[in-house]
């Protein structure tokens, strides 16, 4: 069901544990760095405040929204601690909000509407979030007027819901998309025939009444997994994860049209991705004699060929690497992240100020052999790039690990405050115009134009649709 | 301007960011005419002030396109060479910690004014840095004195001659530009590590220096005194066409540059035995006591403090010279260490990577077990000789350098910007080095504990923090993007050398 407000209380309540986190999904591919070892539950929607004062300080607002394909993940992990972002004078929200069969799951029309989910249910639950911001934040010493939703992964493509929604409106007045541009939802079809349709085969009835009995358990084991299709070799099953749905309805458009349509004039919006966000399909390996058939896959209807040319050209200028393996995660990155997100950006532009950034931080794990991979900017967003040795292994620590995370949450918040995120740290940050003007963050930080602009237009005439 | 007197005469410095900077400095007379080939002689003394405004002539470099930009000198070439720079936060009575820099590029490029080693950033922690020029190429290290029976005495030692003789300027001069001539810590990279290595089995050296750095300098590269007439000497005098010393003075820079064996062809030579043929220090019991491990071993330099590191990926060439396969890696293995088992250390490589899954593809094997053999295995063994006789101090640079998408990993040069916190001082530079606040606070982090060990002997600092000692742990200073101490870092790849001979790691 749609999120209901939660029970008053009169007595005070303590908020000094977390809450109970989403049920997860269990799987050995899951990095250390993201386990999370707090109880779980369906009983989950919880948020966490961290504030410099709840006092009349009507400072900015940044509400969180974790990734983790919509099936891991919480806002209490480690890596979202808000304190560091908080001390520059944020309030930070970090939430929690139904994943996997409880929140992405459409069984309206397999129940005959007995069960009305639309597979936005985890969506509603953000909205639900963002409302209690509005009604609550200014106790907390936050301004209800200036809220900036934040997220990565599948936490930026809830922010890209959160864009298409109507039940939205007016609760957001920025937003930051980090490394998921929420190209990949699903059609009405797509989440009938690749989530819910298995996801009742597997449980063995359709029949309302024994979905409601059924325990959390029984809900997670049917439910199609995530890390396994996101790590098929096959790119038409790496898609098949319960995920948000344009339904036209709940979420009303996809992202591209509804900001292009000028839905979010004056919206300050910033988006970005990592340099090599598919870095992981670089150590699967496609072989020299796979990759055009490989590329093909990606692209069915469209020039692989073309395409591979394109990138062995661009990155041979800079010597990048150019083996297969390398050609086929970059092109991956480019399809799956890169150019989604610059063409975000470009439908916004006429309408609201837009900020470009690749973060191409290598992550120090593997001797540097995953790159700027996927997450890499998280651990600088929040300054825990060091909270454990897992993370540290991950991010970096010492002095120029701390060093990129206060320049970059010195930026996150600027954008927050007033829509700018330049600052003294990373420097001056133009809006992305027509030359494209690009903060790059990582080990030679600053404004690039265009940069990997080769690659990009190789894209020129993939539609996005084509691009999932 | 400001004003010093010298034993030579007065200098003309500028007063610049905060420090006194005095540029082109003689320390000896040009080596030119009859002083070719010959010891360094003392400057011709002057009277008036003399500006010290202008970098001196650098040393003739080889000229070869695969030189990379970040090597490339701007000022004039001449054997008229020999000056030397200072930066110096005032030329007062301060006794500051002196830091003397040699320069690298395999004895055959580099100077003292590369932009580089502008030494203003690291003189602003308080110490006075001192760059030099020293003689090179066939001016430097041509041992002719078997050749013409003496006529030319040349022991191929004479650019080290002219690092004593800077070494010298310093024990005189220094204290009136505010430096401590008792405090006196020699630096150098690549050859210039080699410089330092090789200044230490100098006794007339060794009372000049209190504390090394010695950064990625391959010591046991150095030649013996057959090597230096077959591989360079007499293949000098062939080129040239004839070993009449007055045929060899009358030649012409040029000529005796044209004439010698390339140090860029050897360096990147896919033959083991070739890639050691260039001109470098020749160890020949006279000028040049003995190889750098038995010599510290010894106990030569008892009580002094030394810092020896390298980069991670020293050897990393992914783009010039790929390996094919498994059988071309084992084959050219083999041939770096013809005496030894091959297989078992590739293994050892392997195993010890694929536990912390860094690449193990053939090319990356290679580049590791290179680097291994010519740089990380022999540095740690330099650490092992001293450790009984002085304080030393182990690092390792793995900030991985930002050019070519990061895969050329940490390799070698990289850690140049962040020592001298030029890291952003050009576009090359910066390609390398990388710029803004991550790169600005490793190099501020690396110039600090650089300054720290020339000022007590210890580069523990607030930045990258406390720095234990090289002792049974092998507690390693990490420097780059997960900076902290590790010990033993990349063990399994050390022990795989135990039973093969330093000597044999060339």
């Amino acid at each position: 069901m749609p999120p209901q407000p939660p029970e008053p209380w009169t007595e005070t309540r303590d908020a000094l544990e977390f809450g109970n986190i989403a049920p997860q999904e269990k799987s050995p591919l899951i990095p250390p760095a993201l386990l999370i070892d707090q109880p779980e539950s369906e009983d989950c929607l919880y948020l966490n405040v961290y504030t410099p004062g709840t006092d009349g300080g009507a400072r900015p607002v940044m509400l969180w929204i974790h990734g983790g394909g919509f099936y891991i993940g919480s806002g209490s992990q480690d890596l979202y601690d808000g304190s560091g972002l908080a001390s520059r004078g944020a309030v930070v929200v970090t939430i929690n909000y139904r994943m996997g069969p409880f929140g992405f799951v459409r069984l309206k029309e397999l129940t005959n509407g007995e069960i009305p989910s639309t597979g936005n249910e985890g969506i509603l639950d953000q909205v639900a979030a963002l409302e209690w911001v509005r009604d609550n934040i200014a106790a907390f010493g936050g301004d209800p007027g200036n809220v900036t939703i934040f997220g990565e992964s599948a936490g930026s493509m809830s922010v890209v819901s959160v864009l298409s929604m109507p039940a939205a409106r007016g609760l957001f007045h920025k937003a930051i998309a980090q490394s998921g541009p929420g190209h990949t939802h699903f059609s009405v079809d797509e989440a009938v025939d690749y989530i819910a349709k298995p996801m009742l085969e597997a449980f063995g009835s359709s029949d309302p009444e024994a979905l409601r009995a059924a325990s959390t358990e029984e809900m997670m084991a049917a439910v199609p997994a995530f890390m396994e299709a996101a790590a098929s070799q096959d790119p038409a099953i790496r898609n098949r994860w319960a995920k948000p749905v344009i339904d036209g309805e709940t979420i009303t458009d996809w992202p591209e049209p509804l900001l292009g349509s000028g839905t979010h004039a004056g919206m300050p919006l910033m988006v970005g991705t990592t340099r090599d966000e598919m870095s992981s399909a670089v150590l699967a390996g496609v072989g020299d004699g796979d990759l055009a058939e490989r590329v093909q896959e990606l692209v069915p209807a469209h020039d692989a060929n073309a395409l591979i040319d394109a990138y062995r050209t661009a990155r041979g200028q800079r010597l990048a690497p150019v083996d297969s393996a390398s050609l086929y995660a970059a092109i991956d990155t480019s399809r799956m992240m890169g150019v989604p997100s610059t063409r975000l950006l470009d439908a916004h532009r006429p309408h609201g100020p837009v900020y470009h950034y690749v973060f191409d931080w290598i992550s120090p794990a593997m001797d540097g052999a995953s790159g700027a991979q996927h997450g890499v900017d998280i651990g600088f967003v929040f300054g825990t790039h060091d909270v454990t040795p897992d993370t540290a292994g991950m991010f970096g620590a010492g002095p120029a690990a701390d060093a990129l995370a206060n320049a970059t949450m010195d930026a996150w918040t600027a954008f927050a405050r007033t829509g700018d995120p330049s600052t003294e740290s990373l420097g001056a940050w133009p809006p992305y115009g027509e030359t494209r003007a690009t903060m790059m963050i990582g080990p030679l930080a600053g404004v690039r134009e265009a940069p990997f602009e080769g690659e990009r237009a190789a894209w020129d005439g993939i539609a996005t649709s084509d691009m999932r | 301007m400001t004003i010093v007197q010298t034993h030579s005469g007065p200098l003309r410095g500028a007063r610049e960011n905060g420090l006194s900077v005095f540029r082109g400095i003689p320390y000896a007379a040009p080596p030119v005419g009859d002083l070719r080939w010959m010891p360094p002689e003392p400057p011709v003394p002057w009277t008036e002030p003399r500006d010290a405004l202008e970098f001196g002539n650098v040393a003739p470099q080889e000229k070869n396109p695969l030189v990379p930009p970040v090597l490339v000198v701007e000022q004039p070439e001449s054997e008229d060479c020999l000056y030397l720079n200072v930066y110096t936060p005032g030329a007062d009575d301060g006794a500051r910690p002196v830091m003397l820099w040699i320069h690298g590029g395999g004895f055959a490029l580099g100077a003292g004014s590369q932009r580089l080693y502008d030494g203003s950033r690291l003189a602003s922690r308080g110490v006075v840095v001192v760059t030099i020029n020293y003689r090179m190429g066939p001016f430097g290290f041509a041992r002719l004195k078997e050749l013409t029976n003496g006529e030319i005495p040349s022991t191929g030692n004479e650019g080290i001659l002219d690092q004593v003789a800077a070494l010298e300027w310093v024990r005189d001069n220094i204290a009136a530009f505010g430096g401590d001539p008792g405090n006196v810590t020699i630096f150098g990279e690549s050859a210039g590590g080699v410089s330092v290595l090789t200044l230490l089995a100098m006794p007339a050296a060794r009372g000049l220096a209190h504390k090394a750095i010695v950064q990625s300098g391959p010591g046991q590269l150095s030649l013996n005194v057959d090597e230096a007439i077959d591989q360079v000497a007499r293949p000098l005098v062939e080129a040239l066409g004839t070993s009449d010393p007055r045929a060899l003075r009358a030649a012409t820079t040029e000529e005796l540059m044209a004439a010698m064996p390339s140090f860029m062809d050897a360096a990147v030579t896919p033959d083991p035995r070739e890639r050691n043929a260039w001109a470098k220090p020749v160890v020949d019991g006279e000028v040049i006591l003995d190889w750098p491990e038995p010599l510290l071993a010894s106990g030569a330099c008892e009580g002094m403090p030394l810092m020896v590191g390298t980069t991670r990926d020293e050897l990393s060439q992914p783009v010039f010279d790929p390996i094919k396969d498994e059988a071309e890696l084992l084959t050219r293995v083999q041939a770096m260490v013809p005496d030894a088992d091959a297989g078992a250390l590739i293994e050892a490589y392997r195993a010890a990577r694929g536990q912390r899954l860094a690449p193990v593809d053939p090319a990356s094997l290679y580049s590791a077990v290179d680097t291994g053999l010519i740089m990380a295995v022999p540095s740690t063994r330099l650490l092992d000789a001293h450790r009984p006789h002085g304080p030393v101090y182990h690092c390792v640079i793995d900030w991985i350098s930002p050019q070519m998408d990061g895969s050329f990993g940490a390799p070698h040069m990289v850690e140049l910007g962040f020592v001298f916190g030029t890291h952003d001082a050009t576009p090359a530079i910066a390609g390398m080095c990388g710029v803004g606040p991550a790169a600005d606070a490793l190099a501020d982090a690396t110039m600090d504990a650089w300054a720290a060990f020339a000022r007590t002997g210890d580069p523990s600092t607030d930045g990258l923090g406390a720095w234990p000692p090289y002792d049974e742990t092998r507690p390693t200073m990490m420097i780059g993007p997960l900076a902290r101490v590790r010990e033993a870092p990349f063990e399994g790849e050390r022990v795989a050398w135990d039973g093969i001979p330093t000597s044999a790691m060339r």
